[in-house]
């Protein structure tokens, strides 16, 4: 069974990636993705599933430009179905391997998608990801006071962030505690920064984003933190102790990185939004195998009317979000139509489908245990890890409140959020 | 001045035994829990220890258990506010020991004034002593849409023989309380050795309550039989402890949520000083206070002379209440404490899963049928 697709907006490429990720899920994911929540931290299974989709596939590539050895999918007119596309396709395997494979093509957005690729850092860091060897980026925003108020960017224009670089000759001194990013507890090999460049004044000039190897002097990571679920994404500290990168490491300079930085925001939402989508579409796979043999009042549970009534809400939700997801993955597409990426109404779009499709995914979720009784949290079934995991899709980036933040200020032209 | 989350219950279910209990169960949980909570899941001995110390120690295993043979001996006029407050402070702790404490004190109950309570008391005096229900499984449709184990009179023995998984402990239980179709529905009580286990099942959360699927094949005597009403009365119990339960896990997502807001800036203020934050605060609180009243309330009708049908279906209202009310504080809380209520440490993601487990354990959907068939004699099965 399909949920709504509007084939004449896919693109061939994403045909195709959805047909190796289901081939790279059945092989490398699914007779491991019981035992993931004991290999949160060594990563044993979890590292080859990912080294498969990132190296042999080459997804780690994908958003660099074709000049440099990437697919360019920066400059694609389907940049955000086909992000949709592979986050909704791994997300229906695992959303933890889908936030890690989304994370490291996030911080390149800045500096590699049309109209704002510089060709500069593209040369400096391509060759990095072009290696046959898996390479992971991280994108180093949330900060122990809080993460929630340096994403509310509109309103706080950076005055939260604690994380300083300052100019010395002609580099950048970089000192602070970012905490969670995915990616962090040693993974990835490039880091994008959220920086000021002048601490506790409220002006998006000062908003840095620098690109940082992870393995210069000065850059320290501590252990992965244990999780209620999403165990493919490692977060820990990232502690930054005078790290010296050189000037051009900055993404574009005072204003334009604030400015660019917002595509984190509307790509994050519609990546979010992609991956829950793919959970639901498991969740409704699970449901219908298991609610066909599971017997209730003589007959299949799905059978009986009360149940059906609540497997039809779960498909209703996924069919609508599948066409959510995919109309703001087309707006996302074409900016000469709907306006930059970094507009404050693609982000408020995205925002508000990250609301709902979270939403939706964290009811599905909840109802499809209930219904499987004593199955509902028997890892076997594997209902309640996409249960566990998803949660998180939910609250970060700001969580639910921001979200609704940034959606009423957007949409009833509100002054004071 | 802000208000101390504790909410005491009204006074007619306050008693002295019922806080004594509560005092040392407090205890027991800063003790041996509360230290060691964020290492529960991964360490399996923690909860065995603390399990033991709670039901030997404490001597919540024997609650009900004549004091002629080692136990509290506490009266059915005692019993459910003890219940109550008993099973507050555990959920506040760890829901997972609640889980197991509750399948064995409402099995036990049930059984009180015949044979089968002469037995447990033995059992329940002699040791550790873990009992799993085997409720109705998936299956035909004998009891209410489930199928009960199928049980048959061989001269003055009853065979019995039944598939499936139990509710809580099937992996270490000592004893079984199988729901049977013998002279309708019974509750029969199977000793551990005929039952053959599967391998231990991992599941979300209520790690103290180590499951399997379990095959039942066993002889018993008719004394070991439960029959008639007794099944109501083991899940009147079990809604009671479970709601309870419930209660104090609510209680204790409010607690640590406050702990962490306190402490929180957003925007320039305390995280609770946003409105659209106080309003999902005064929703978590809502729930426990909810939750609280219900309990209490279904305390309050098991003390009184009431039918028993009454007082069974207005335990599934209130089970199925504060089940709802536990899961949604916590998951509420950690909406508002992000990354720190998913981690680990945050202690919140544990209160999170072991809710979430208890409301699917109840069977939601099915328990909303029966409230049909109750009110309004909707005939269902
Ligand atoms: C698995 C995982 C992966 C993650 N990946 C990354 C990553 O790649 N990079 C990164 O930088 N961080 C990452 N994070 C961190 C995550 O994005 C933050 O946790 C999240 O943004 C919220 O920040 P916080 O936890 O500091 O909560 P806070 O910022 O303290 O927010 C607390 C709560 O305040 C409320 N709130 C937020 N904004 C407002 C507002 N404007 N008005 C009123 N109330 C508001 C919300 O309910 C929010 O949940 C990750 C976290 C996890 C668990």
């Amino acid at each position: 069974m399909e949920f709504a697709r509007i084939r004449e907006f896919e693109s061939p490429l994403e045909r195709y990636m959805a047909e190796i990720i289901r081939d790279w899920g059945e092989k490398y994911v699914i007779p491991h993705r019981r035992n993931f929540d004991e290999d949160w931290k060594e990563h044993r299974t979890i590292e080859p599933a990912l080294e498969k989709l990132m190296v042999d596939y080459g997804i780690q590539t994908a958003v660099w430009p074709e000049e440099f050895g990437g697919w360019g999918l920066g400059s694609s007119d389907y940049f955000g179905s086909i992000c949709a596309r592979v986050m909704e396709e791994i997300g229906r395997y695992d959303t933890g391997i889908a936030v890690s494979v989304g994370v490291t093509l996030w911080p390149i957005f800045v500096i590699a998608v049309k109209p704002h690729i510089n060709y500069d850092l593209c040369a400096e860091f391509a060759p990095l990801f072009m290696r046959k060897k898996l390479t992971m980026a991280a994108n180093a925003m949330t900060e122990p006071q809080g993460g929630s108020d340096i994403e509310n960017l509109d309103e706080l224009k950076g005055k939260t962030i604690r994380t300083t670089a300052k100019l010395d000759g002609d580099e950048w001194v970089i000192n602070g505690h970012k905490l969670w990013p995915t990616n962090s507890g040693g993974v990835a090999d490039l880091f994008g920064v959220v920086c000021t460049t002048n601490p506790g004044v409220p002006d998006e000039k000062n908003f840095a984003y620098i690109y940082v190897p992870a393995d210069l002097p000065g850059v320290k990571q501590g252990e992965p933190y244990r999780k209620a679920g999403m165990a493919a994404d490692k977060n820990s500290d990232i502690w930054f102790e005078n790290v010296r990168v050189p000037k051009r490491y900055r993404a574009w300079g005072e204003g334009l990185d604030a400015k660019y930085f917002r595509i984190i925001i509307s790509t994050g939402c519609l990546g979010s939004a992609g991956m829950a989508l793919g959970a639901m579409e498991n969740i409704y796979e699970i449901l219908f195998e298991k609610c066909s043999e599971l017997r209730y009042r003589g007959r299949p549970l799905k059978e009986n009317t009360a149940v059906a009534a609540v497997l039809a809400d779960i498909a209703a939700e996924i069919e609508i979000c599948r066409s959510a997801v995919y109309t703001y993955a087309r707006m996302l597409d074409r900016p000469d139509y709907y306006g930059d990426r970094f507009s404050a109404e693609m982000i408020a779009r995205g925002r508000a489908l990250k609301l709902k499709v979270c939403d939706a995914c964290c009811r599905v979720a909840e109802r499809a245990m209930d219904l499987l009784g004593h199955y509902g949290i028997d890892r076997n079934y594997d209902v309640e890890k996409h249960w566990r995991d998803v949660k998180i899709i939910q609250l970060w980036m700001g969580g639910r409140q921001l979200c609704q933040m940034d959606v009423a200020r957007y949409f009833y032209d509100c002054k004071q959020l | 001045m802000m208000m101390k989350l504790e909410f005491e219950n009204i006074s007619e279910l306050r008693s002295d035994v019922a806080e004594m209990l509560a005092k040392s169960i407090h205890e027991w949980a800063e003790k041996e829990v509360i230290p060691y909570r964020a290492q529960i899941d991964d360490e399996v001995e923690i909860a065995d220890r603390a399990l033991k110390k709670l039901f030997l120690d404490i001597g919540m295993q024997k609650l009900v258990v004549p004091e002629a043979k080692g136990g509290a001996g506490i009266s059915f006029e005692d019993l459910p506010q003890v219940l109550l407050r008993s099973f507050e402070e555990i959920g506040k702790a760890d829901a997972g020991i609640g889980f197991v404490l509750s399948a064995l004190i409402s099995a036990s109950i049930s059984s009180m004034g015949t044979e089968v309570f002469d037995y447990l008391s033995d059992k329940l005096s002699a040791g550790l002593c873990k009992i799993a229900i085997f409720p109705p499984q998936f299956g035909k449709s004998d009891f209410k849409g489930f199928e009960l184990a199928k049980a048959v009179a061989v001269g003055d023995k009853i065979k019995l023989k039944g598939f499936g998984r139990p509710l809580n402990s099937g992996y270490d239980a000592d004893i079984f309380a199988v729901f049977c179709n013998y002279s309708g529905i019974s509750v029969a009580f199977v000793d551990a050795e005929n039952v053959e286990r599967s391998e231990q099942i991992k599941s979300t959360g209520l790690v103290a309550s180590k499951n399997c699927d379990v095959r039942i094949n066993a002889e018993i005597e008719k004394t070991r039989i439960l029959t008639g009403d007794a099944w109501k009365k083991l899940y009147t119990y079990l809604n009671l402890c479970l709601s309870a339960l419930c209660v104090g896990s609510a209680y204790d997502s409010c607690r640590i949520l406050r702990d962490w807001a306190e402490k929180r800036t957003i925007r320039g203020k305390p995280l609770g000083d946003n409105t659209v934050d106080a309003a999902v605060i005064a929703n978590v609180i809502r729930e426990a206070l909810e939750a609280k009243a219900v309990a209490q309330m279904l305390t309050k009708i098991m003390l009184e002379d009431r039918d028993d049908e009454e007082v069974y279906a207005f335990s599934v209202v209130a089970a199925l209440k504060c089940s709802d009310s536990a899961f949604n504080s916590a998951d509420r809380a950690m909406e508002l404490m992000a990354s720190q209520g998913y981690a680990r440490e945050g202690l919140l993601e544990k209160q999170w899963r072991d809710a979430k487990s208890i409301r699917t354990l109840l069977n939601p959907s099915h328990l909303l049928l029966e409230l049909s068939a109750n009110y309004f004699g909707s005939k269902l099965w």
